[in-house]
């Protein structure tokens, strides 16, 4: 009778429900002793090839205009699903400016990682973001005419040159390659280049820094579109884990 | 709303493309301002005639006028100026002449293709002169002039750094 009242068989429902919730619990946990996760396979670092490169648009540029002259290589290596790269290229442009002209040639390379966010990928495809750091060795010449007013003085042609400027600055990169045919590869590279700095002659400011551009962007960007062949030499596979 | 994405990002690359306004600061003015020793609120002198070094005397119109501050230009070609500043002293009517050498460096910069290149006068600093140290006080040593106070056909001084104050 006494088990008919309120509280008592509130007082078995939660009796009831507490060992219930024990027998889930030891459940699940003679389970989880039973399987234990698959371990997590070792990262094998060691490079698979060696892929090399150009950009198609300095190229393209060189080919289409008669202001621009020059060409880039570019190179990575895979270590898992990081990369080493490195570009090197020549750059030479010839600019008509409103009162006169520039000029400039130099050679210039980047060294840096990217990181593959497709690292799972059979074919190891990319979508990478990585680093930059990049280095100019250029010369550059300016020929302006000056006539100011109240042109009290005679109009001054002025040339000025930077023999042997040199320069560095850093990027981020983003982009992506993918495998098209066997060994060829297509991709494109965005840059964001950024905090330039030049040693040069102080009587003429670097305007066109090869590699870098406009030196007066403290930020500017770029964008190479490129083709590549990959030199594999082994098969990328997944080591054992050792015991 | 894939054209308004595509609008957008030509909009930002655009804007990368993009030279911008010529805002040219350079100039070969300096700005000098003529001060009263005795603190008088009239600080004007009667300045009669500016001599330039390398430009010829008939080259430069008189001046014969009141004045506060003067715009002179410096010489393009060479690396000093001489000035010579003809004045009246309205207490005596007599006639003196205020000689100022100053030396300078020049740098070049281009500032874009479809502005052009320009030079820009720096380290200015004053070489010899007949006036004392105290009379002449140096604030900017480069020449700059701010293209959005510009107002063509006249000479609106606060477009221009102070170069030289000169006591009298």
């Amino acid at each position: 009778m006494w088990l008919d009242l309120p509280i008592i068989k509130l007082m078995l429902s939660i009796i009831r429900f507490f060992i219930s919730a024990c027998l889930v619990f030891f459940a699940l946990l003679l389970h989880g002793q039973e399987k234990k996760a698959p371990p997590k396979p070792k990262k094998d670092y060691r490079p698979t090839g060696l892929r090399v490169g150009t950009d198609l648009i300095d190229i393209g540029k060189t080919l289409a205009t008669n202001t621009f002259t020059g060409w880039e290589i570019n190179g990575d290596v895979d270590f898992a699903n990081y990369y080493l790269t490195a570009d090197f290229g020549t750059w030479g442009k010839d600019i008509l400016i409103k009162n006169g002209d520039y000029t400039n040639s130099g050679t210039y390379y980047r060294v840096g990682v990217d990181i593959n966010f497709l690292g799972k990928d059979p074919d190891k495809n990319m979508f990478f973001l990585g680093f930059r750091a990049g280095h100019s060795v250029f010369n550059e010449s300016v020929n302006y005419y000056t006539n100011v007013p109240p042109h009290l003085f005679s109009p001054l042609d002025t040339t000025y040159s930077n023999p042997n400027a040199s320069g560095n600055w850093g990027e981020i990169t983003t982009g992506l390659r993918v495998k098209v045919w066997k060994g060829l590869w297509l991709g494109y590279t965005a840059r964001m280049k950024f905090a330039p700095t030049v040693t040069s002659n102080p009587n003429f400011v670097t305007y066109d820094m090869p590699g870098y551009g406009v030196v007066q962007n403290t930020l500017w960007w770029g964008f190479n579109y490129q083709v590549f062949w990959r030199f594999a030499w082994r098969k990328d596979k997944v080591l054992p884990v050792k015991k | 709303m894939k054209y308004a994405v595509l609008i957008v990002i030509c909009v930002l690359f655009g804007s990368c493309l993009n030279d911008g306004n010529c805002l040219i600061t350079a100039t070969n003015n300096m700005h000098i301002q003529f001060k009263k020793l005795s603190n008088s609120k009239d600080s004007a002198i009667l300045l009669n005639t500016v001599q330039i070094s390398g430009v010829s005397k008939d080259s430069i119109p008189p001046v014969n006028a009141k004045v506060t501050e003067i715009l002179i230009p410096i010489d393009i070609h060479d690396t000093t100026t001489i000035f010579i500043l003809q004045r009246t002293n309205p207490a005596d009517s007599t006639t003196h002449y205020d000689t100022l050498q100053v030396g300078y460096t020049a740098q070049t910069k281009v500032i874009a293709k479809d502005c052009g290149a320009f030079t820009y006068y720096q380290n200015l600093k004053v070489l010899s002169s007949n006036l004392k140290d105290s009379q002449i006080k140096a604030f900017s040593t480069s020449l700059l002039t701010d293209p959005t106070l510009y107002v063509a056909g006249s000479a609106n001084y606060q477009a221009y750094a102070v170069n030289y104050q000169i006591f009298y």
